[in-house]
């Protein structure tokens, strides 16, 4: 069983502030947002404060950023108002290519994001982004494959 | 797009530096004051362009109808339903909820320590409830009356402790969108009555199996008795969470690791199967459980399963799709008792579905799965063949069965987008799963990528697609000419949605999307009225609202929600009750 309390507060913090805060982000696209959530998420870590694990508890932090950020996206329709080129400008200044990189990832399907992120980034395993989503492994491997498709394809559409 | 340049633009999606330490100072606070209110970390919501934060379109909804709804009256006489468990007719005072059990450990045939549930020990004691010797010599009937399903939970997996029946589930397929929760008791067997109270065969994927008692006079209390738990510690998860609990006994564990009690339905190649379902209870010396015209369910229930383990049709073998069994090694989403749904039954006969799966399937997905490179895109594996269903027919006659086993004509998955499909049902190429409607006049199939509802003609045999959704998780309950789907995506991501369809038809007649994302179904039912639907969902901080629902539009007519902050419903003597604004409303159900 694992506690969250004062003392391992930080380290756990830390160890998961970037994995939560970029679900959010690649949901939500608005880093003010996505802060918001992840200060929701480790505040409701600390409420909850008991985990089985400490896979338990990534896993319980990746559903609930996810599901905050889709539950801000579906009640403040961000998508509708708050274009994508309207977020460029907030990040750090990336170069034209690394922009349309963004777009792209960023133009993913909600449902694909958190699984590209995972898998990708995090180099989670595919029987561990299944666990922590609630998802089969089939599942992630057909939601992989789509986020591949659809990057490559749209990639291409603009270099085009 | 490389994955290093993919992996470029995720670095540029950092939280910077100077934000997260100050948001670290301000959630390390939270430890300092325990009156400290969620959330509340001391600074307002930002602002940021483009947008503007509200609250969402349900709270708002549901608010303004809650104002409305707030002078409705309590509505008497609705009928108690707790799902499809027999109603008690003299108690109407009874508790509403069948209150998951703590967990009696399993000592073998040694005398055990059966826990009361959720409620107050000092309450149980001070009024004795009959408890029969399950442990002892017993003789329970264990019998189909007709199919049902239930599923249960206990406080350790923090899920709804709530027992669910429902006649048109799977019978052996794993309850639906719970696949992945610590959820160790989820498989039907059997149901039986008698003048004490109700009971209830299940198991647990370990080889753990139980009966469950529900006393009659006691309808909010329900005993479970475990007898054996599979605790060996190569084991799934489940294993994991019993001997965390130090629940289970070793000795009882299944030494051979083949699958121990519900392998019947798992045998594959060199599996020895299990001689039957009952007989393993009969290992524990629970000789007398089922005698009678329990044997002979046995025999009906060794029929489902001995329907072999692969078939050939039109040049391509399927295979019984192996299974999550006590070994755990199968993947997630093969979990499930074989994949049978039983679509009928009586003492003579049964009807039931087999999913079989592709040889070449099987043998693609091991491609995949081996392969580190990504060579393989799922997508383009084609979808004819990959799974297919057998229709089952068995009939007693003469004294013995007679078996028709049809395989369902060619159906790609890709097929299912057209208008009508051949007389079968055949699942897609994803996870799946479907429901047969009251009496065969609806189906639906539910699978990751959405699901399809389809009217089902039985004088023509033919299925018409009538609706698709984006959500594969669903409760359903049915009128006598509606059918109520309460469903999200596989995961509650993407909210829940309320539709409602009339049976025969199978035309959409009303909607509502408005229920937050995150939650997820906690119960689901029908007044005894038919007026109202209520739904309870939770989400993931297990902040709860309830929903009452006018099953004519499927308006919402009140909500209140439990919150760590406020409570504002409460479910009690069948009825619910919000307060909330001042106000208090009750509907009856």
């Amino acid at each position: 069983m694992l506690i969250i309390t004062s003392s391992n507060f930080p380290q756990y913090y830390r160890e998961h502030i970037g994995t939560v805060y970029r679900v959010a982000l690649g949901i939500v696209r608005i880093p003010e947002e996505a802060e918001d959530i992840a200060a929701e998420c480790f505040t409701a870590m600390i409420n909850k404060a008991s985990f089985n694990d400490e896979n338990h508890l990534k896993a319980w932090l990746i559903v609930t950023a996810e599901h905050k950020a889709l539950n801000v996206v579906k009640s403040a329709r961000i998508k509708r108002t708050v274009p994508l080129d309207a977020l460029n400008s907030r990040y750090t200044k990336p170069n034209e290519s690394r922009l349309e990189l963004r777009q792209l990832v960023l133009g993913l399907p909600e449902k694909l994001k958190t699984v590209t992120y995972l898998y990708y980034y995090e180099n989670m395993p595919t029987a561990d982004i299944a666990a922590a989503l609630g998802l089969s492994e089939h599942s992630v491997y057909r939601r992989l494959a789509q986020a591949r498709k659809r990057l490559k394809l749209e990639l291409e559409e603009g270099e085009a | 797009m490389t994955r290093q340049e993919l992996i470029r633009v995720y670095d540029t999606m950092a939280m910077p530096e100077e934000r997260a330490a100050a948001l670290q100072d301000r959630l390390m606070s939270l430890f300092e004051s325990k009156t400290a209110a969620p959330y509340d970390l001391g600074e307002p919501p930002r602002e940021y362009r483009g947008a503007e934060k509200k609250p969402s379109a349900a709270k708002i909804t549901a608010a303004a109808l809650s104002t409305a709804a707030a002078a409705a009256v309590c509505i008497v006489g609705g009928k108690w339903l707790l799902d499809r468990l027999p109603a008690a007719p003299a108690n109407p005072n009874s508790p509403v909820e069948v209150i998951a059990t703590e967990e009696a450990t399993a000592e073998g045939t040694a005398e055990p320590t059966i826990e009361p549930t959720a409620e107050t020990d000092s309450e149980v004691l001070d009024d004795s409830v009959p408890l029969p010797d399950l442990y002892g010599a017993f003789e329970l009937r264990f019998d189909l009356i007709e199919p049902f399903c239930y599923s249960w939970c206990d406080k350790e997996t923090d899920l709804a402790p709530v027992i669910r029946i429902d006649a048109h589930e799977d019978i052996f397929g794993s309850v639906h969108n719970w696949d992945g929760e610590l959820l160790p008791d989820r498989y039907c067997a059997g149901f039986c009555e008698d003048e004490l109270g109700w009971y209830m065969r299940g198991s647990n994927r370990n080889g753990g199996d139980s009966i469950y008692y529900v006393p009659k006079n006691r309808r909010g209390q329900m005993y479970r008795y475990d007898y054996g738990s599979d605790a060996a510690p190569a084991r799934s998860d489940y294993s994991a969470v019993y001997q965390q609990l130090e629940k289970g006994n070793p000795e009882l564990s299944d030494p051979n690791n083949d699958g121990s009690f519900y392998a019947s339905a798992l045998q594959y190649d060199d599996r020895e199967p299990v001689k039957n379902y009952v007989g393993q209870i009969s290992w524990l010396g629970k000789e007398m459980l089922c005698a009678e015209r329990g044997a002979r369910w046995t025999e009906e229930f060794i029929k489902w399963y001995n329907c072999g383990s692969s078939i050939t049709f039109e040049g391509t073998k399927y295979l019984r799709t192996p299974l999550l069994a006590a070994g755990g090694t199968a993947e997630e989403d093969l979990r499930g008792m074989g994949r049978v749904w039983v679509i009928d039954h009586s003492d003579t006969k049964i009807i039931a579905a087999f999913r079989f799966t592709s040889e070449d399937w099987i043998n693609y997905r091991e491609q995949l799965q081996a392969d580190k490179n990504n060579t393989y895109d799922i997508s383009d594996y084609p979808n004819a063949y990959a799974a297919r269903y057998f229709i089952l027919t068995a009939e007693y006659e003469n004294g013995e069965w007679h078996e028709r086993f049809e395989p369902l004509n060619q159906i790609d998955a890709m097929g299912l987008l057209g208008e009508k499909f051949p007389n079968n049902y055949a699942a897609g190429f994803y996870d799946d799963s479907y429901a047969w409607g009251n009496r065969s006049f609806v189906a639906a199939q539910f699978n990751d990528g959405g699901s399809e509802l389809f009217s089902y003609n039985r004088v023509t045999d033919e299925y018409t697609l009538q609706n698709r959704f984006s959500y594969s998780a669903y409760y359903h309950l049915y009128s006598d000419s509606q059918l109520y789907i309460l469903g999200s995506d596989e995961n509650g991501s993407e909210g829940l949605f309320l539709y409602k369809y009339a049976i025969e038809s199978g035309a959409l007649a009303a909607r509502n999307e408005e229920l937050a994302a995150g939650e997820v179904t906690h119960r689901f039912f029908l007044s005894g009225d038919g007026k109202y639907l209520f739904a309870e969902t939770k989400d993931a901080e297990d902040n709860r609202r309830a929903y009452v629902f006018e099953t004519d539009d499927l308006n919402i007519a009140a909500w209140g929600e439990n919150t760590a902050e406020h409570t504002q419903f409460s479910f009690a003597d069948a009825c619910l009750v919000i307060t909330k604004d001042g106000a208090e409303c009750s509907f009856d159900y």
